[in-house]
């Protein structure tokens, strides 16, 4: 008897739970295409941990350029105050955008990674 | 503490960045940490089709050790490129920032402090012509000055004129 054999009991017709798995997953499978392995039960707390370490990660870039942008300013203040405002380059403007970006191309992929797993398709 | 000081006479002779050489350390360590982390996640990749526990448990820390590694290596490099040496007519300011930790402000006083030493140590530090100015033998002393009898000069003439 395979796992998806209806057995009777008690007068009623009992479908085995992983019967009711492999008919969601195979669902899914014929129907976007994935992988059983991603609608696994097990998924839900690793894609909740997922989402959170990246919401925690988005939360400290902007935390850092806030604190950029005023270290930067009380610089350019500290330098106004000796009349050498002009030799302030901003030493950030390059760091800074490489900074956003990579952080956020880090959490798209990551994010990518774990909804779509394309390495199990 | 500054604010205001150009009203006093005060003006900006030079000012430099510290020697590129402090970024080395951290470039060498991110790297070595961002390969583990990819290292981590194709183990993820690898093992997902056999062992799903597995497969979350490496992802996750993988994830975890390359959004700590992005974040710290960019936060040493912003902190890192804010650091100045400032030298105005009356003293010398170093200033040192580091994202969240910690505000370091040095200030040695031309008033007070009438000499000054280059001083480069080592064959790194001669192929690479960065050193130490050294104040009043080692009152102060302000690490990873480029070219350092360079600034020491200036410095020097500041003080004479002082």
């Amino acid at each position: 008897m395979n796992d998806c054999t209806h057995r009777k009991r008690g007068g009623k017709l009992r479908i085995r739970r992983r019967c009711k798995e492999h008919a969601l997953t195979s669902l899914a499978q014929y129907t976007v295409g994935m992988d059983p392995v991603i609608f696994s039960p097990e998924m839900l707390p690793v894609l909740v941990g997922v989402f959170i370490l990246e919401a925690l990660s988005l939360l400290l870039l902007a935390l850092n350029i806030f604190l950029y942008h005023n270290q930067n300013e009380k610089y350019r203040h500290l330098l106004s105050g000796m009349g050498g405002q002009h030799v302030w380059k901003n030493p950030g403007r390059v760091i800074l955008p490489v900074y956003i970006v990579v952080v956020l191309v880090a959490t798209i992929a990551t994010s990518a990674l774990i909804i779509f797993q394309p390495h199990i398709l | 503490m500054t604010h205001g000081a150009s009203e006093h006479g005060e003006h900006i002779v030079t000012i430099t960045n510290e020697h590129w050489v402090k970024y080395v350390v951290p470039v060498t360590v991110a790297v070595f940490l961002f390969a583990i982390s990819l290292l981590l996640f194709a183990l993820a990749g690898m093992t997902a089709h056999h062992a799903m526990w597995l497969s979350h448990t490496v992802f996750i820390v993988a994830l975890v050790l390359l959004l700590m590694t992005l974040h710290w290596f960019f936060m040493v490099l912003l902190s890192e490129s804010l650091d100045r040496i400032v030298i105005t007519n009356r003293r010398l300011l170093r200033v040192q920032y580091r994202l969240i930790f910690h505000e370091d402000i040095l200030e040695v006083s031309f008033d007070k402090m009438k000499t000054v030493d280059a001083r480069k140590h080592g064959l790194l530090q001669n192929l690479l012509h960065y050193g130490t100015l050294a104040f009043e033998v080692n009152k102060a002393r302000v690490p990873l000055v480029p070219h350092p009898n360079r600034v020491a000069r200036v410095i020097q003439e500041i003080m004479q004129v002082a």
